[in-house]
């Protein structure tokens, strides 16, 4: 492959040998100027040159007739003849009128990117092709200043959580996406399909999406057929590769040091012993700590008579992880689509599927990915268009364990020690062992292995537009379309009863309750939603010099949920998976049940926009949308939400024609809107209801089934309404150094005004959730900068273009109002807090003597955090320092004005997100990198969090890190970084107390994304009827660089969040990809 | 324009589809029993059999056991839950919506019912509380009220359960289950209460306003009494004093003539709980009796064990030998065998961490489909209020008022001696000479003085033994103000020294232990053997009871603090009027 390719090259540089003469002359704009740095390329050769800075250039041809192509950053290329006796010529440049103007997409319509007076970013589809990642979204990141993408799970399929310019709402409001118009998911898209992405930052730009858009709207605009005699473009990409976890997974996994680490720590809480193992034992482990395999002198199982019974006593060295998971896994996509058209009809059809094998190892998840689009244009008459847009989406992903593949992976990560295996020597699962308190493993190894607990999780997503426009008179256009989206979940969960044996001489035992229990779950969510829009643009220039152009509209939609779920025990079969299989309990029951629930919402609004310029040098724009809401009562349901914007482009003023050397193209903007925020978390806020439930596990010996019962929803305020984004926006945007260099800047303040929130804290003899009401204001302060610099120069004799690109972003959020004038910390929020501030103690390294620790803690009462300090303070605890000095260790009056001995240590929030990407392309090779990172930002890790605490949290870890012991205090090792052994310390014990010691600083620089690739010259390829034929390699998330890794190298510093209780245990890992692609075009 | 936008006001406006708005509930029989369901499942303890306390321990102490830093204040929780009182107000509030009359007033007693028995559990865990019966909102005043002086609560909850004896069904067979509160019900509830509030009060010595100990005491009585008169309930007895006992607590259902009210479970429902897999699988807390628990079971003549010669280094064998019938019924002892089964089972001395394994509530092998043994599979159902603690209640309130009589204990506690067999307590004969184990400070309660010294004595002897396991024993000590009991030595049984030895009295040998240093001995199977010092602690070296816990940290119980528990710390900081109880450091410096 690599010397085909070579070959290819070797042959398309061969230079043809001919005589020669000299040609020189002069580069020049179209206002005289001279431009340096333009390539000259003979055509059909490789020969060429670059002009002086006073735009001179000289180059050596064949004496016969040639065309000489001029080509330079920003500005058109240009052929130029030179006839056999030419010597002498002047070429004139264009500016790039398709650069100039370029059209941007805004809301209900477009706009030349030089008009607009709104934040608006843009990403072109050559960002977003060849980077190896599976969704849309996560290849935005980092690409958009101010677009914040977060991956909050390293499951096959999952989606990140998205936000643009930071925290928006206390209530946490993700941007509003529309897909070519319609509400839509950007997971759902196929990257493949998609021309651009617009991300409308500001509240003028978004203010004709009223009551959705208060927190940013992604606007993604697909591709579409084009015009071209009816000759069809074929593209076929495909790409192959594997994926393997970004972070270590090598954990300890030799039998002693498991057991003897896991024993120290639980010993020293409980003074008893975790692993139920004798000195003997422990010795026993010890000889074979350097068995890599099973040494037949020394067999890792051995079995022998214990109290009377015969046991299995287990002496092993196993690698749980790797047992059950793996490292590499491969992953494929191919996408195929076809199009063309004629100037009437235009057409496109893409197809897309997408398969990911995950971790697990036995049975191994799958996840699998569909997407079809078909786009039709008919031009009907000469003022009506009729399109239509159809997208289907389908996924699936399977995967053994007990509810989701994470909960599986965190109740997996217990009291596997490494001295057990997964099956005893009889073929047995392990599960229960009289050496032990508690389950190995949970039993999940068995879920995983017998492949006898099924779950499947399927999504479509089908939604069709159709469209009308009709343009009766010139200026005037107006669109109609119709919207009619489907989409559905439909999950499918089993579990079976898992044996297992816990002496050679015993039964086989059963989990056959919870997780072990013979059931399958059924549940199917559907949502049909509509949404039409009907609106009327306008676009007229008078008097060559007033441009008015402008929208008015009207947007209806809805959506309805509707769920039923349904579950039956006793299948009677192990295999198939249907509620038609159900059975009855050995009592003769049949035990079924079902669920339902639906619910809908609807809106409306009336939207327009005006815009004017001055001979495109003053630009003003005007919008604003009256919108309404199902989710509120009469009476509160309806918003007005207006903005307005104005734009300066200095650079087209005659004063500024000097500077216009350098700087092409400079404009101000600055605009103000107000932005309303419907989501709510319920569809009914403003009532409350009542439900029936069964009750999980009551009866009344009524029936033969579980007794029902009602309950409440909590108490409502009846007056609620939206919350209201109200935003200034200040920015630039620069063109200079002949549009090499592009800079934009915004700096922006957002209001969240009447924020909904849990109202203020209650105490809890209030007995229920507090009412939402309309309580908070928060204050957001951002700047987003972005600079690019692209060129060209031409090495080897031949052209070589490059482009660097810088971006970052960064915010401050402040609470402006709430409810709680004592700024307690019993509070969510006070006036003046910044979000993400993290409140914790001072300490002051470890005692290095009893001595020392006991005569701190006869100074200082630490009675507070005492909790599992068991023999007293001593060497090796951690010193908190009495901060306020009263010689009690304590939080004060739980305030900010009195917080104790507590401080601010951080903040939660990421300070400082940036990303850069540089790419060159020569001679049909290209290459891209892109890193992306963060500034500091702090964690403080979640007592479950085992990946970081190992033992001091639960101590029965399964996947305890390797040589953990060096971070252990000891006597002989008194720099370590953690306290003396202690289990729970960090659940509930003093390392559960925030504190500077063990903060973590989360901040991270990624290498996000290399591709190399190369293009095959089109000249070989037509020859075989192929436009474009490209090869490359792309790798996404390579490596990443943050001081996090000093303290583990098992959490990725992106992974490191706080999850869902037991999930902090141990959690899917993050993926880094490699794929080795084709792009074939013909 | 403007019937355009109020054509798209009515597209707006969505009713729910799927849930009842409040104002059309609470209107018929129906939504008042469902919406009342929910407190059977809230408030009733569905594990009360693995309680720790001095009398029963399991291999991991609990924090109450293990004292000191092990208790701490939480941020929030900690027992601290008000929602259920909230449902309760809401109901009481609402009820009068449905038209049926009878409905309301019974389930107007019902929640009233609940509500006493919520703020019993309030009281208990934190002495003075806010007294709520209002659905409070949320710019309320009195959400930010001090605690209610117990005194307030205890008579605002005598109110409460008057209502609900006055208008609970009073038959049986109107509720047509011991599952469902009935008026005997709420009666059982008031005897235990204000027995909790007189004994509390008398012992700690607490004067309040308004009632003093006594009349908690009386109603106490009372209450007790008119069950005892009027109610259609009985000790259960079949004539066989050495298994009746054993069996009322391993019967699938509920027995109706002595469980006044029960929780329900059912295999076929996949209700369980874990009582049998408790005692039996070693992984599930291996509880055991204490030593001292065991030593308080009488002879079978009715002499106490304690007084006679050579008690204290007794074999097991020898121990458990003539003693009160229910000793046998408790744990294993030699020629235990299973309900249903006929092989003996020897005490398993890795499931019980004191020897003396409990075999209260274990089922039949062959229950729960044959699946009993695992976990969490245990179907027979447990008592909230049985009769047996209602006679108990009777003459111990009436033992402190002073008021008890020989006829007292005739109707009450010894009936529950007759049932097992034993002889009756003889009112003047235990006041002559109260027991010297029971009122010692190694072994009992010193602080019980008085003319009734020695009955009180014997009633509390039989109060441990009768309710084992039914999760009554931290809160009697409490209220006796004998927290000192949980710092009295956790042992099990002796051993002499390294050996063999017959548990099962049939001359074999089940356990062997062998010293440190020496070899391991070679046994039959099914024969139990362990180092002593690493399998198996002795109080000596290689002698004495088993002490597992001998080398665990434990901080005394505190007189002056661990009676009551902390009020979380959010909560103060929510509402600087509510007081922290004495002695906890919750790091608030108010």
């Amino acid at each position: 492959m690599i010397l085909l390719l070579l070959l290819l090259v070797a042959e398309s540089i061969s230079v043809l040998s001919a005589q020669n003469r000299v040609v020189s002359g002069k580069v020049l704009d179209t206002q005289q100027e001279p431009l340096a740095g333009v390539t000259i390329q003979v055509k059909g050769t490789s020969k060429g040159s670059i002009s002086k800075a006073d735009g001179s250039f000289s180059l050596q041809v064949p004496s016969e007739a040639v065309e000489l192509n001029f080509s330079y950053v920003g500005y058109l290329s240009q052929q130029v003849k030179v006839t056999p006796g030419e010597k002498n010529i002047t070429v004139h440049l264009r500016e790039d009128a398709i650069l100039l103007g370029e059209t941007v997409v805004i809301g209900y319509g477009t706009q030349k990117k030089v008009n607009l007076t709104g934040a608006v970013a843009t990403v072109e589809s050559k960002t977003l092709e060849n980077r190896a990642s599976h969704s849309l979204a996560n290849m935005l990141q980092g690409s958009v200043a101010g677009l914040n993408i977060t991956t909050s799970s390293g499951v096959p399929g999952s989606s990140p959580d998205i936000n643009v310019r930071g925290v928006t709402s206390i209530n946490g409001a993700e941007p509003l996406v529309l897909v070519d118009g319609a509400v839509g998911d950007l997971n759902r898209v196929n990257p493949n399909d998609v021309e651009s992405i617009s991300v409308i930052k500001d509240a003028s730009a978004a203010a004709v999406y009223g009551a959705r858009a208060a927190f940013g709207v992604i606007l993604v605009t697909t591709k579409s057929g084009s015009a071209q005699d009816g000759k069809a473009t074929v593209r076929y990409s495909g790409r192959i590769g594997w994926e393997s976890p970004t972070t270590s997974t090598d954990y300890e996994t030799t039998g002693y040091w498991s057991v003897y680490t896991i024993n120290k720590f639980w010993k020293a809480n409980s003074g008893t012993l975790y692993v139920n193992y004798t000195d003997h034992d422990m010795q026993q482990l010890l000889a074979r700590v350097n068995d890599k395999t099973e040494n037949p002198d020394r067999p890792w199982v051995v079995e022998e008579e214990r109290n009377g019974r015969k046991q299995w006593v287990y002496y092993g060295n196993y690698d749980w992880w790797h047992m059950q998971y793996r490292d590499n896994h491969p992953v494929q996509e191919h996408n195929v689509s076809i199009s063309g058209g004629t100037k009437d009809i235009k057409y496109l059809l893409s197809g897309a599927y997408d398969y990911q094998q995950g971790i697990l190892k036995a049975n191994p998840d799958i996840y699998r990915k569909y997407n079809m689009r078909s786009k039709i244009d008919f031009r009907i008459n000469k003022w009506t268009t009729m399109s239509n847009n159809t997208s289907f989406y389908g996924s699936q992903y399977t995967f053994q364990g007990d509810g989701s593949v994470e909960n599986t992976l965190a109740y997996g990560a217990r009291h596997a020690l490494a001295c057990f295996p997964m099956k005893n020597p009889d073929g047995s699962w392990l599960y229960s062992t009289p050496y032990l308190n508690y389950k190995v493993g949970n039993g999940r190894h068995i879920m995983l292995g017998e492949g006898s607990h099924r779950n499947v999780e399927r999504a479509s997503d089908f939604s069709t537009t159709t469209r009308l426009v009709i343009t009766p008179v010139k200026p005037l256009s107006i669109t109609a379309d119709f919207t009619y989206r489907l989409y559905q979940t439909r999950n499918t969960s089993r579990s079976n009863n898992m044996y297992f044996r816990e002496y050679p001489d015993a039964e086989l035992g059963v989990y056959a309750t919870g997780a072990g229990a013979n059931r399958l779950d059924e549940a199917v969510n559907t949502r049909n939603y509509y949404s039409t829009n009907a609106y009327a643009n306008y676009d007229q220039t008078f008097n060559e010099v007033h441009h008015l152009s402008g929208v008015v509209g009207f947007n209806y939609e809805t959506l309805k949920r509707k769920n039923v779920s349904a579950y039956g025990e006793y299948l009677s079969s192990t295999t198939l998976d249907d509620l038609d299989l159900v059975g009855q309990n050995p009592d003769g029951e049949t035990i079924t049940g079902v669920g339902g629930g639906q619910n809908e919402y609807a809106l409306a609004g009336f939207f327009g926009r005006v815009n004017y310029d001055y001979k495109g040098r003053y630009l003003f724009e005007a919008s604003g949308r009256y919108d309404g809401t199902s989710r509120f009562a009469k009476g509160s349901r309806w918003g007005w939400f207006p903005s307005a914007s104005a734009g300066w482009r200095i650079s087209e003023e005659p004063f500024f024609k000097p500077a216009r050397n350098v700087i092409n193209n400079l404009k101000l903007r600055a605009s103000y809107g107000s932005l309303g925020n419907q989501n709510v978390s319920s569809y009914y806020t403003y009532m409350r209801l009542v439900s029936i439930n069964d009750f999980a596990g009551y009866s009344f010996g009524e029936g033969s089934a579980m007794a029902k019962y009602s309950t409440l929803s909590a108490p409502v305020a009846s007056d609620l309404t939206w919350e209201t984004a109200q935003q200034w926006d200040f920015g630039f945007d620069l063109a200079m150094l002949n549009n090499r260099l592009n800079v934009t800047a915004d700096g922006y303040v957002r209001n969240t005004k009447n924020m909904l929130t849990d109202g203020i804290e209650l105490p809890a003899v209030y007995g229920a959730s507090v009412p939402q009401m309309n309580t908070a204001d928060l204050r957001t302060n951002g700047y987003e900068l972005s600079v690019t610099w692209r060129d060209q120069f031409t090495v080897a004799q031949r052209k070589l273009e490059y482009s660097i690109g810088f971006n970052v972003s960064d915010y401050k959020s402040i609470i402006t109002r709430y409810d709680n004038s004592e700024k307690t910390f019993a509070k969510k929020y006070y006036k003046g807090m910044r979000l993400g501030e993290i409140w914790g103690f001072v300490t002051d390294g470890l005692f290095q003597s009893t001595e020392e620790a006991q005569a701190y803690a006869k100074k200082v009462d630490l009675g507070y955090i005492n909790k599992g300090v068991t023999g007293g303070w001593q060497a090796g605890d951690f010193k908190f320092v009495d901060l306020d000095g009263d010689n009690i260790l304590g939080i004060g009056g739980n305030t900010v004005d009195k917080p104790g001995d507590r401080k601010i240590l951080g903040n939660s929030l990421p300070s400082f997100s940036y990303g850069i990407n540089a790419s060159v392309r020569w001679s049909g090779f290209d290459a891209s990198v892109f890193f992306q990172g963060t500034g500091n930002h702090y964690w403080y890790p979640t007592g479950q969090a085992m990946p970081f605490w190992g033992p001091y949290s639960y101590p029965y870890l399964t996947y305890l890190q390797k040589d953990f012991l060096k971070d252990v205090w000891a006597e002989d090792n008194k720099d370590a970084y953690f306290t003396r052994p202690m289990a729970y310390s960090s659940t509930s014990g003093p390392l559960s107390k925030v504190n500077d010691r063990y903060l973590q600083n989360i901040r991270y620089l990624r290498f996000k994304n290399l591709t190399v690739g190369y293009t095959i010259p089109a000249s070989l390829t037509k020859r075989i009827g192929i436009d474009m034929a490209r090869f490359y390699f792309s790798g996404e998330n390579l490596c990443y660089w943050s001081p996090l890794k000093k303290h583990t190298k098992y959490i990725d510093p992106e992974a490191a969040i706080d999850r869902s209780d037991a999930y902090n245990n141990a959690y899917y890992p993050w993926q880094q990809t490699f794929m080795f692609g084709v792009d074939i075009t013909f | 324009m403007l019937i355009g936008l109020s054509a798209c006001d009515n597209l707006l406006d969505l009713q729910p589809l799927s849930q009842i708005s409040q104002t059309d509930y609470f209107k018929t029989e129906t939504d008042l029993q469902l919406f009342s369901n929910s407190f059977y499942n809230n408030l009733l303890d569905k594990s009360p059999y693995d309680n720790q306390s001095d009398l029963c321990v399991q291999q991991n102490l609990s924090d109450e056991m293990l004292g000191g830093s092990n208790r701490t204040v939480p941020a929030s929780g900690g027992g601290w839950s008000w929602t259920d009182l909230r449902k309760m107000n809401t109901l009481l509030a609402y009820a009068d919506q449905c038209k049926d009359e009878a409905a309301v007033l019974k389930y107007t007693a019902l929640t009233r019912f609940f509500r006493a028995f919520f703020y019993f559990e309030k009281v208990k865990r934190f002495g003075d509380v806010p007294w709520y019966d209002i659905e409070l909102g949320s710019a309320d005043e009195a959400l930010y009220k001090a605690r209610d002086s117990r005194e307030l609560i205890m008579t605002n909850m005598i109110k409460d359960i008057d209502y609900a004896i006055a208008n609970l069904p009073n038959e049986k067979e109107e509720t047509s289950s011991p599952y469902r509160v009935n008026r005997w019900a709420a009666m059982a509830l008031k005897a235990q209460f204000c027995l909790y509030e007189g004994t509390y009060r008398k012992y700690h010595q607490l004067s309040l306003e308004g009632h003093d100990y006594t009349y908690y005491l009386e109603q106490s009585a009372a209450a007790a009494e008119e069950l005892m008169k009027t109610g259609p309930y009985k000790l259960y007895t079949t004539g066989h004093p050495e298994k009746d006992y054993l069996t009322l607590f391993a019967e699938e259902n509920a027995n109706p003539d002595e469980y006044i009210f029960a929780i329900k479970f059912d295999y076929g429902l996949n209700i369980y709980h874990n009582a049998t897999a408790y005692t039996l699988v070693p992984t599930q807390g291996r509880p055991g009796l204490t030593r001292k628990m065991v030593n308080t079971y009488l002879k079978k003549d009715g002499t106490a064990f304690t007084n006679q010669a050579g008690w204290q280094e007794m074999s097991f064998i020898d121990e458990v030998k003539d003693r009160d019938p229910r000793l046998a019924q408790s744990i294993r002892t030699p020629g235990y065998t299973r309900i249903g089964r006929t092989e003996v089972l020897a005490p398993d001395l890795s499931t019980s961490i004191t020897g003396y394994q409990p075999i209260k509530f274990v089922q039949d092998p062959t229950a729960s489909g044959g699946n009993v043994d695992r976990n969490d599979r245990s179907t027979c159902d447990l008592p909230v209020y049985r009769y047996a603690e209602v006679l108990l209640n009777y003459a111990e309130a009436k033992a402190e008022l002073g008021t008890l009589t020989q006829d007292d204990l005739d109707k009450s506690i010894n009936l529950i001696r007759q049932r097992v067999g034993m002889p009756d307590l003889n009112m003047s004969v235990a006041n002559a000479n109260p027991d010297r184990y029971l009122s010692s400070d190694e072994t009992g309660y010193p602080n019980v003085t008085g003319a009734n010294k020695g009955v009180i004595l014997e009633i509390r002897r039989e109060r441990g033994i009768e309710l084992m396991q039914e999760g009554f024993r931290f809160d009697d000590l409490v209220r006796w103000k004998a927290g000192h009991c949980i710092d009295q030595s956790i042992s099990g049984m002796y051993f002499p020294g390294p050996g063999e030895y017959d548990l099962t009295g049939d001359g074999k040998a089940d356990v062997i232990l062998y010293a440190a240093g020496t070899s391991k001995p070679i046994a039959a199977s099914g024969v139990q053997v362990y180092k002593i010092g690493e399998e198996l602690i002795l109080s000596g070296n290689n002698s004495g009871y088993i002490s597992y816990h001998k080398n665990i940290e434990r901080t005394p119980f505190s007189e002056e603090r661990d009676y009551l528990y902390p009020i979380p710390t959010n909560e103060r900081s929510l509402n600087n009027n509510l007081t922290q109880n004495p002695g906890w450091k919750d790091g608030l410096d108010f």
